[in-house]
């Protein structure tokens, strides 16, 4: 239980995906001009961070460890997420026409999100986590983008009511917000000892 | 080698047929003629209908055929055409088009330093004009507008009539309210906003309507009343003959000369099914 909690706190502040580990930066600037949007998008990669993590851990103990093929890993592991969006994507398409409609493009854009693909990798490569490790692990590094994203928003909203340099206008000055933010998540660093 | 290609051929065949099967499952019918209607809009994505974008108004429109005067950069037959798709026929009737009703003549309250937009000046104790209800003029409109028609000369917004598409996005944001949408055939228009008393309105303005019912009193057809402290104009019973826009001591009434209804300019619809 003790070990978990790290796992959680560790996820989500200390090594924050976005903002210590650099994954998943494109959404993250992409996405983060509004609170409403970073909010959705933040949960569709909480949804399928955890769910793909769960299905690779399966898939990587139980297919590919008895085969001895551990090292193709990256390419199953990219296969099962497509091909986990694209499922998602056709059943919330099917019940939930309304909540289709507000992840819109976002849904389709997590297939590409190098911060999944990280975390399944992480789980199994880096840590060797349980499979309730590796899944608590996907999900509250999740709610640590989420963090992330919903940060960058706010201050990015609030930004735009103020007179900008022409140079740094957008995405650069989105870069140096980012940074500034990152700079305060290592305060987190020492956490753990 | 044989293992790799079997565990990656096999993992892949097994998503195919998966995906194959629930992509059969989880099909969606989709109304063909949403299709037909959004072929025909022009994907601006301007939200003047008040939906959140061409494909959200066409499944509207589908369903309600009675939203297809909505959309403000169809014209007159395109509309037909999305008649035509959805089995009704379209009456057209006047375009609309954006007016400033603004001399722009205020007294100014107090020196403005903050952010440069109407929105945030309007929110710092209502403007820094005395008059509450004057043109601000930081052309929150010109940003807003989508058809490069609104420029700022003199600091009041100028609207091109013949780009303008009666989208009313600028009447939308204007946080004083000062940009009305009037049909074409409007034949005098009014200058001025503000339902003040007639000695308030006179000391803060320079130029803005003063309530001195001149024009009540000339108008002779007694099209023209007061309300508000303003005239109100019957357009029906006006016949543009200019007597109140001569006699007019603050020349707050214009005679308005209708743009062509042309059939290039969007006009509104009426649906009779």
């Amino acid at each position: 239980m003790e070990n978990l909690l790290a796992i959680v706190i560790s996820a989500v502040l200390i090594n924050n995906v976005i903002l210590t580990k650099f994954l998943g930066l494109c959404s993250f600037f992409g996405i983060s001009s509004r609170i409403r949007n970073s909010v959705m998008m933040g949960l569709a990669v909480i949804f399928v961070m955890t769910c793909s993590s769960m299905l690779t851990w399966v898939i990587y103990y139980y297919f590919l460890a008895p085969f001895h093929v551990e090292y193709i890993r990256i390419v199953v592991f990219i296969l099962v997420i497509a091909t986990f969006v694209q499922l998602v994507e056709m059943i919330i398409r099917k019940f939930l026409p309304d909540i289709y409609r507000a992840f819109g493009i976002y849904l389709p854009l997590i297939t590409v999100n190098c911060a999944i693909l990280g975390v399944t990798l992480i789980n199994v490569d880096v840590e060797g986590y349980s499979f309730v490790a590796s899944t608590v692990n996907a999900l509250a590094t999740g709610v640590g983008y989420l963090l992330a994203i919903i940060l960058m928003a706010g201050i990015r909203t609030r930004l735009e009511l103020y007179e900008q340099p022409k140079t740094f206008k957008g995405l650069p000055l989105a870069f140096i917000i980012a940074a500034l933010l990152a700079l305060a998540f290592q305060g987190f660093s020492g956490m753990g000892s | 080698m044989i293992e790799e290609i079997a565990v990656l051929g096999i993992l892949g065949f097994a998503f195919a047929i998966g995906l194959i099967f629930a992509s059969r499952k989880f099909a969606v019918q989709m109304d063909a003629r949403v299709e037909q209607v959004r072929g025909t809009l022009p994907g601006l994505d301007c939200g003047a209908c008040g939906f959140g974008g061409c494909n959200d108004y066409a499944s509207a429109v589908v369903k309600d055929p009675s939203l297809v005067c909505a959309c403000k950069q169809i014209d007159a037959d395109e509309r037909k055409e999305i008649g035509k798709v959805l089995g009704i026929d379209v009456k057209e009737t006047m375009p609309t088009f954006a007016r400033l009703s603004c001399t722009g003549g205020s007294n100014v309250a107090f020196e403005y330093r903050g952010v440069q937009s109407c929105a945030v000046a309007a929110s710092t104790v209502g403007g820094f004009l005395e008059c509450k209800y004057g043109c601000l003029g930081f052309g929150d409109c010109v940003e807003v507008c989508a058809f490069d028609a609104i420029r700022m000369v003199d600091g009041l917004p100028q609207i091109d009539k013949k780009k303008c598409t009666g989208c009313a996005q600028c009447v939308r944001i204007c946080p004083k309210k000062v940009i009305k949408l009037q049909p074409d055939d409007v034949k005098v228009f009014l200058f001025c906003n503000s339902p003040e008393p007639a000695r308030v309105k006179a000391r803060m303005c320079k130029k803005g309507c003063i309530a001195c019912n001149i024009c009540e009193r000339v108008c002779p057809v007694h099209a023209i009343k007061m309300v508000n402290n303003l005239p109100e104009i019957d357009q029906v019973t006006c016949t543009a003959c200019g007597e109140c826009v001569e006699k007019c001591p603050r020349h707050v009434l214009e005679l308005a000369k209708p743009i062509s209804i042309s059939s290039t300019k969007p006009t509104e619809a009426q649906v009779t099914t």
